[in-house]
């Protein structure tokens, strides 16, 4: 496939009026990206990164009627969020189904569902107030025991997503329209949780019906479902019932799949579809260039890191592990990675997290990595290995660049570039690497990354261990007070730059393309397209 | 004739059962498992909450056990279940399979009837300039990759002339219009080596055959060329091109799993693809069960189809 993109590559030079092409150090592979690394609910938004584009939503009076034809970047393959998680199906299920809560654009957590919340006093019960009158797609009211239910659900020991639910003690139905959440620790996490993609409220009977949710889903939400055909498109059309007064303004959604990244940009700028999601980064500029598209969005939360076995010697040595990140040159990774679009980081955060560490990005020191090389008695570097995902480009072509950044102190690395199934295997289960270039998916909590480093912890591949920092992470997730929490979350970081378990390296920007005269989009840093229900065609 | 076509179709039992224990151990034998990656890399687990998942899916079983399990529905017609999807594997084929075999026979007419054409032609007309040209087109076609031959179909008749629509397929049943529009540019990315190895096969079987005795004497008695070229030319020269074309059509099979990815087209080849990198494993069984099958069958057919053309075949 390593063939493929170059060509693609080329062609897009060519079709961008550009003739010579500029550094690409070209690996990895295009077939089927099934979205970032893996699931996740939501993110939390840096912003100011240099190629912003603004939200639009003041875009005129909506005008309601038409269907909107979206080019989606993968196939779901199925429906049901509790057996399997993947972005892709989340970019569907999140216009059928309603959930409690909801990610504002602004990254808030916003109600949904539920009308009002109450917070007990000790930070352990959460009490919800549903709205009324909220009826699923097959006729039936919507009440506080289907709450119960899905929460069961998506708590049970079949549920692939079980672990978001680790801190609920129990969910309580006590009438129609209350739900009592009670946790078994504090959890400042617990309220974007409930806006993510598998804490969606499905009705019993259409679970019992059906044996699962893989090909059917009756909701709540703004669209009904109507039909998904394998690697084709999924059918959508409008709730005339929807809760959100007026809401959508579209008569349906037509999400056609369109995995390659030639044929999605193609079909946006020849017309064949008014939207395209994953705005191939390589194209943006095209897309810029093209007066009949607009774009929206900004930089996502998915951080790109080098991380170290800390079980293998000799990336147990924290001067070994330091001397890496002192000789990596984080600028020289976006070009190749992300086209540039992309905001280089230290920390795990984008810069401009709430919860990060306010840290400069420092020039490579070859000369300050070798001391520390050699005092820790590798004077001429050693060999090792650097294991990455072969599927995606943007961590494949990251290795390609570290590895050759390797040399300057002597560290021969041999790449090794492997399938989803045997990275997850190898790098992110079973300790059987020694350097990795991963990443993470986008998230809105600080918890759900700092998690990671907790000890014996399933996220913590490279194996530390910092007994301080299992107390930090533990208080950071029973503090509610943001100021305080980031404070917290500050003093971790610090301790992982010393400690370096990972080299953060960048997050990437994320961009939705569409025709001009798709109004009242807003891009939602989580990667959620949730505000197509608010979306218009001005023709 | 019946007893030669019985004996060939018989020699499939075993063909396919060795087939099924070395694609069910295969897929076992590669690193990663399923359910880790339904899971994903994000979510925090414990092994016995693995263990669960893994036992409701009956994955905790001895292989023997899955293996014989397994088998006995296969031969009830039952190839199971998508671990991912949760639909038969049968319902899948049902919608995948007539796209893959309408590409497949799209590319197949695209690729032999102008091929074969040709390559007659340039033999005929040996050491012309539609001789040259002709073995100019082959050499191109032979050395693109049909991939790049792909982006550049889209390029040109997508981006460019705008005539095709570069995604959004429909199917044939539904929309033949729409149907045949999404698949004309993967159908021509496809048959493309196909019919630049078969061009080039069938002159030099045809160009074989002209150089030889009974050729010239049917000439020299006074036979037209028009004859001489269909009666005593083609049909001897055409054993050598069934077969190449023969384990051609069989090899598009393999090509459609790029080229049903590029264009978007819900086929055989991208449905296996992505079973294998999601480690589903009933689905890869089942199908390299059926795409074995279709294999065999083939060559079955190719068999025969030697047997028509050559009666000489039909009793060994």
């Amino acid at each position: 496939m390593a063939t493929r993109d170059r060509f693609e590559e080329l062609f897009r030079e060519v079709l961008a009026g550009r003739l010579t092409r500029r550094t690409a150090l070209g690996t990895g592979a295009g077939l089927s990206a099934a979205a970032a690394l893996g699931p996740r609910g939501a993110a939390a938004a840096p912003r100011g990164a240099a190629r912003s584009f603004a939200a639009r939503r003041q875009d005129g009076t909506p005008k309601p009627g038409g269907v909107l034809k979206v080019g989606m970047q993968a196939d779901p393959t199925a429906l049901d969020p509790h057996k399997q998680s993947l972005t892709a199906i989340w970019h569907v299920v999140e216009h059928i189904y309603s959930r409690l809560t909801k990610i504002l654009p602004d990254l808030s957590v916003g109600p949904e569902l539920a009308e009002s919340w109450e917070i007990s006093e000790d930070g352990l019960v959460y009490t919800f107030k549903l709205r009324q009158g909220v009826t699923f797609h097959n006729g039936r009211p919507l009440v506080a025991e289907d709450v119960k239910y899905s929460f069961e659900r998506y708590g049970s020991e079949e549920s692939v997503v079980r672990s978001d639910l680790a801190s609920v003690e129990s969910v309580e139905a006590p009438d129609d329209s209350t739900v009592v959440i009670r946790l078994k620790n504090r959890d400042a996490s617990i309220l974007s949780i409930l806006a993510s993609q598998s804490a969606i409220i499905i009705p019993k009977e259409v679970v019992e019906e059906n044996g699962d949710l893989s090909q059917v889903a009756v909701g709540s939400g703004p669209f009904i479902f109507r039909e998904y055909v394998p690697n084709t498109h999924v059918i959508l059309e409008k709730n005339p019932n929807y809760f959100e007064e007026g809401l959508p303004y579209l008569d349906g959604l037509e999400l056609i799949i369109a995995a390659d990244d030639t044929a999605r940009t193609t079909a946006l700028v020849t017309g064949t579809v008014d939207m395209i999601e994953y705005a191939p980064l390589r194209d943006i500029e095209l897309l810029q260039s093209d007066p009949s598209i607009v774009l929206a969005g900004n930089s996502n939360t998915n951080i790109r890191m080098v991380s170290f076995n800390m079980k293998r010697e000799p990336f147990n040595d924290v001067r070994v592990r330091q001397a890496i990140a002192k000789v990596i040159d984080r600028e020289a990774v976006l070009g190749p990675t992300v086209f540039g679009h992309g905001t280089t980081t230290v920390v795990p955060f984008p810069p401009d997290y709430w919860a990060a560490l306010p840290a400069e990005v420092p020039a490579p020191d070859i000369e300050g990595a070798r001391a520390l090389l050699a005092e820790a008695g590798f004077p001429d570097g050693f060999k090792t290995t650097i294991t990455s995902w072969a599927q995606y480009s943007f961590l494949s072509n990251a290795a390609v660049v570290i590895q050759e950044q390797l040399k300057q102190i002597g560290i021969e690395a041999e790449l090794n570039l492997v399938e989803n199934a045997t990275m997850i295997a190898d790098v992110h289960t079973n300790f059987n690497y020694d350097i990795a270039v991963t990443g993470t998916s986008a998230y809105v909590d600080p918890h759900e990354i700092m998690i990671n480093f907790k000890t014996g912890e399933s996220g913590n591949f490279v194996g530390y261990s910092n007994p301080q920092v299992d107390e930090l992470i533990d208080q950071g997730q029973a503090e509610t007070d943001q100021e305080k929490r980031a404070e917290i979350y500050r003093q971790i970081q610090q301790i992982l730059l010393d400690e370096v378990p990972w080299v953060c390296l960048f997050v990437a920007n994320q961009y939705e393309a569409m025709k001009s005269y798709v109004k009242g989009y807003t891009h939602i840093a989580t990667g959620s397209n949730y505000t197509l229900r608010e979306t218009w065609l001005d023709q | 004739m019946a007893t030669f076509v019985l004996r060939r179709l018989a020699l499939l039992i075993p063909v396919l059962l060795g087939v099924s224990i070395v694609v069910f151990g295969l897929i076992r034998a590669v690193p990663g498992d399923p359910v880790s990656i339904m899971i994903g890399v994000d979510q925090r687990y414990t092994p016995e909450q693995i263990e669960a998942i893994r036992r409701s899916y009956g994955l905790d079983q001895p292989l023997p056990v899955q293996y014989v399990k397994w088998m006995s529905h296969v031969v009830q017609g039952d190839l199971g279940r998508s671990l991912r999807t949760r639909r038969t594997i049968t319902e899948e084929l049902g919608l995948r399979l007539p796209v893959t075999i309408e590409l497949a026979v799209l590319a197949g007419l695209i690729g032999t009837i102008p091929a074969v054409t040709a390559g007659v032609i340039a033999a005929v007309k040996r050491n012309s300039w539609l001789d040259y040209g002709a073995t100019i087109a082959t050499l191109i076609g032979v050395s693109v990759p049909n991939f790049l031959l792909a982006t550049l179909l889209v390029l040109i008749f997508s981006y460019w002339l705008r005539w095709l629509p570069p995604i959004g397929f429909a199917k044939l049943t539904e929309d033949p219009v729409q149907n045949l529009r999404t698949m004309i540019l993967p159908a021509v990315s496809l048959s493309m080596p196909l019919a630049a190895i078969l061009m080039r096969n069938t002159r030099s079987a045809v160009l074989e055959v002209l150089s030889q005795d009974h050729v010239r004497v049917a000439r020299a008695k006074g036979l037209p060329a028009s004859t001489v070229l269909t009666r005593h030319v083609l049909k001897n020269a055409s054993i050598p091109i069934i077969t190449v074309g023969g384990i051609q059509i069989a090899t598009l099979l393999g090509g459609t799993v790029i080229i049903e990815t590029i264009f978007g087209l819900p086929g055989i080849g991208r449905y296996i693809y992505e079973a294998i990198a999601n480690r589903d494993y009933p689905v890869v069984q089942g199908v390299v069960l059926v795409i074995s099958t279709m294999f065999v069958l083939i060559s079955v057919a190719v068999d025969i189809l030697y047997a028509v053309m050559d009666p000489r075949l039909r009793h060994r």
